[in-house]
């Protein structure tokens, strides 16, 4: 990480200096000797596509990244988390742990909010606002329970959080086409919010190595999706 | 500028933290006992401002002022450092002593040790010790009383999620005013005990417990009697529970000169009598709202 505090301040030049810089125009050249042409291969036409211009061309070509991977979208991530979210009991997969993606986060809040829509209750505030003070209060939870050497950003608790509101907007969608009510309901509700909360959790404490916490970092989770399910129930 | 890097744990030398005379200001004091680290309030600040941005115009400002007025200081205090390593120590909790400790606030009266132990002049962290006070009981149960009081208001068809806000606030509020009344009346009383201002926030906590407790069996019955009953019952575990945890923290010792202070020392009890009885009013005062007869 380019961040790292001693990095940052030791980094060193690299490349010539400014003495080999000006040796490469001593000798009359008035390009850099990287960039000599030959007179001849540089005029004549059948050397148009030699090799040595087309393989330069293939060298752009490659060392550009393809576009999703600029972008930051990766597809298999997404796959991935979709279904460690889903089976909440299996083990994660090691290599998303780390992966903070915030499209799907905010797909699942969306998601939510419309379909308080079709519940006849248009509640975007009330859904932004819950999500931001829960993710903030998550962040500074989870960073005075780790240890210090496993510090979380604010990025990856929003992302986490996020993509384990999964369960919740599916429930949401399922009290319009059912209707939850009473002693029956409470049931689902608690259900659906016991599986986001196990499968947050499960991600918290196995990229933070939460050692005898996961219940204790499951239950914050639970009032967060439970003030989600508050929302779609009454 | 060179800074420790903090993956080496061998390279880093185990230090004392220096800790300030407790008379003058307990409110900051440093606690080194937990995880077996040694626990460096500077590397504390230094996560949170990792941004190398934010340290280039932090010294920016510094080198400012000092040009300004002639003096140096530091942007990023070191008490604000130390209080976020003292408020760790609260929550170094794991499962086992959650459950030991929920279940000593609601059945306390087996238990026959109340002692806090201590190691190097320091009190233990949570983990180890289960009558150590700590912030994440009560912070979940401030949470979950301000959700189940909603989800009462739901099966009365009262709920608005403006409610959750309201409940919300009325719980910070509440806990403010509680906190300010006591630390104001030790300070006029003139009381100087070991029990600190973050511990007397802890232990002030410890009554949504209760209220959730009661709340919860109103849920479930839809009757006052469950109600008033469960209201009775809470109360006195409360009391109890804190009366036998500060009477160690508040009174005094009772090797010292006990005549001479006589005064002084019915003035203790009235206090701890008052934090300990105030306990079940506010569960009342909090819950009354809820109730439709």
């Amino acid at each position: 990480m380019s961040w790292n505090s001693g990095d940052f301040y030791n980094q060193q030049y690299i490349g010539l200096t400014s003495y080999e810089l000006q040796e490469q125009y001593a000798n009359g050249n008035f390009m850099p000797s990287s960039f000599q042409f030959n007179s001849q291969q540089f005029y004549s036409p059948n050397e148009y596509l030699s090799p040595t211009v087309s393989s330069t061309l293939d060298e752009i070509e490659n060392t550009e990244p393809p576009l999703l991977e600029e972008l930051g979208i990766n597809f298999e991530h997404i796959y991935k988390k979709t279904k460690s979210i889903l089976n909440p009991f299996a083990t994660p997969d090691s290599s998303i742990l780390d992966d903070v993606d915030l499209a799907g986060p905010l797909v699942f809040c969306l998601a939510f909010a419309f379909s308080l829509l079709l519940l006849g209750k248009i509640h975007f505030g009330y859904v932004y606002g819950i999500v931001t003070l829960g993710t903030v209060g998550m962040y500074a939870l989870l960073n005075l329970m780790a240890s210090s050497d496993k510090p979380c950003s604010g990025i990856y608790t929003t992302s986490v959080l996020g993509y384990c509101l999964l369960p919740m907007v599916i429930l949401s969608f399922a009290s319009f086409v059912f209707r939850f009510n009473g002693f029956f309901g409470m049931t689902i509700a608690i259900i659906f919010i016991l599986w986001s909360s196990i499968s947050a959790s499960k991600l918290f404490a196995a990229s933070l190595a939460m050692i005898g916490q996961q219940l204790l970092v499951a239950y914050p989770c639970a009032l967060f999706y439970g003030v989600f399910a508050l929302l779609t129930m009454f | 500028m060179r800074r420790p890097n903090h993956h080496s744990d061998q390279e880093r030398p185990v230090e004392p933290n220096v800790r300030p005379n407790s008379s003058q200001n307990a409110f900051f004091t440093p606690q080194t006992a937990f995880y077996g680290q040694p626990n460096d309030p500077a590397l504390e600040m230094e996560r949170l401002t990792s941004n190398p941005f934010l340290r280039v115009g932090m010294k920016a400002v510094e080198d400012g002022m000092k040009d300004i007025t002639g003096k140096t200081f530091n942007a990023l205090p070191d008490e604000m450092k130390k209080s976020v390593s003292s408020i760790r120590y609260y929550f170094a909790v794991d499962q086992a002593y959650v459950r030991k400790k929920l279940i000593l606030i609601l059945f306390p009266f087996r238990s026959r040790k109340w002692s806090l132990d201590y190691s190097a002049d320091e009190p233990v962290p949570p983990r180890v010790d289960t009558n150590a006070p700590d912030y994440y009981i009560p912070l979940m149960s401030a949470m979950t009383y301000v959700l189940i009081a909603s989800i009462v208001l739901g099966t009365q068809k009262r709920f608005t999620p403006e409610q959750l806000g309201t409940h919300a606030s009325s719980v910070l509020i509440w806990n403010m005013i509680e906190i300010g009344l006591l630390s104001l009346i030790f300070y006029i009383c003139n009381i100087h005990s070991k029990l600190r201002l973050l511990d007397l926030i802890a232990y002030c906590g410890y009554k949504y417990v209760g209220m959730i407790v009661v709340l919860s069996s109103y849920l479930i019955t839809h009757s006052l009697l469950a109600y008033y009953c469960s209201l009775l019952y809470t109360g006195i575990s409360i009391s109890f529970f804190l009366i036998n945890c500060l009477r160690l923290q508040i009174l005094p010792d009772t090797s010292g000169s006990q005549a001479y202070n006589v005064n002084r020392n019915r003035r203790r009890v009235y206090l701890l009598l008052l934090v300990t009885f105030s306990q079940p009013v506010f569960i009342w005062c909090l819950t009354r709202h809820l109730i439709v007869t």
